[in-house]
């Protein structure tokens, strides 16, 4: 495997860690909403909200540069 | 490839179930049901049933006659069903609601969507589909390994974020959430879907460089905010 291969895996790989993140901060602070936590739930929804539109631009570098 | 279009009058009993079985849920757990408690009145159940009776009438034309079958089966009966719940009042507050039932009819709601936006999609009486018979045609590509985990990932996650919307108790908050809770859903099926068709897609989309670079910034945030959680965690 040569390093551009490699390197596209591991592209591969953080933009899914990315968007398991988001995925995951969503649901804890819907959860914390739930439970009366309200700074937590705004603290896990924007983690949320960033890593989500990290993973997006791994997608799409060239325009989120601009 | 199609080889010919079916005649109009015989649309499958499958798709006929399609929009039946989640219209008839939906209607059961979020109309049917409220009306048929003690103390309504019958403005209410004449409504929830005419709203019934749509249904039906426009599933036994939607063969025939599709428009006016869209008139009956959406119009309505979601009329019929929205005009249940005004006259209802007081008797559908949320004191008065299960929270699963409540749950359970909405997911009932989006399936009685996607069923009538699927016979949409069906040929119209008088306009059969010109399609040249032939072998059916190889998709160019297949979908890689991983692709199926992330987007039912991406489902699952979107479940549990509206089912967690349901448990918030407090009523502004509980606004809040239900509309923090679909935007949440959306964006991840719909983040999930791009990341599920980018893996192993033979377009380069940018150099894995650019790709990592292209988040320099918003992970240098991210790892900000998780010093921050950590230390508030730790002080609390």
């Amino acid at each position: 495997m040569n390093d551009r291969a490699f390197m596209g895996r591991v592209a591969n790989a953080v933009n899914i860690v990315l968007f398991v993140a988001a995925a995951a901060a969503f649901v804890l602070g819907l959860r914390a909403l739930g439970d009366r936590r309200d700074v937590q739930a705004l603290y896990f929804l924007l983690v949320g909200a960033i890593a989500l539109r990290s993973a997006t631009d791994m997608l799409r570098p060239r325009s989120s540069s601009r | 490839m199609i080889a010919s279009a079916e005649p109009p009058e015989a649309l499958p009993l499958t798709e006929r179930t399609r929009v039946l079985l989640p219209g008839l849920y939906a209607w059961m757990l979020t109309v049917g049901l409220p009306v048929m408690a003690r103390g309504v009145r019958t403005g209410p159940r004449l409504t929830a049933a005419a709203a019934l009776v749509a249904l039906l009438l426009a599933l036994s034309i939607v063969g025939q006659r599709l428009t006016v079958a869209r008139v009956f089966g959406i119009y309505v009966f979601v009329l019929c069903s929205a005009l249940t719940w005004a006259l209802l009042g007081s008797d559908l507050s949320p004191a008065h609601l299960d929270r699963v039932r409540t749950a359970l009819g909405t997911l009932g709601w989006v399936l009685y969507a996607f069923g009538w936006g699927r016979v949409r999609t069906l040929p119209e009486a008088g306009r059969e589909l010109q399609i040249a018979p032939g072998a059916p045609l190889i998709p160019r590509s297949r979908l890689h390994a991983r692709a199926v985990p992330i987007v039912a990932f991406a489902v699952c996650a979107a479940l549990v974020c509206e089912g967690l919307a349901f448990r918030v108790d407090r009523p502004e908050h509980a606004v809040l959430a239900h509309g923090a809770a679909v935007a949440c859903a959306l964006l991840v099926l719909s983040v999930g879907s791009r990341i599920a068709l980018a893996q192993g897609t033979r377009v380069e989309l940018a150099s894995p460089a650019q790709r990592l670079n292209a988040v320099a910034l918003r992970g240098a945030l991210l790892a900000l905010l998780f010093g921050l959680g950590l230390v508030w965690a730790a002080l609390r």
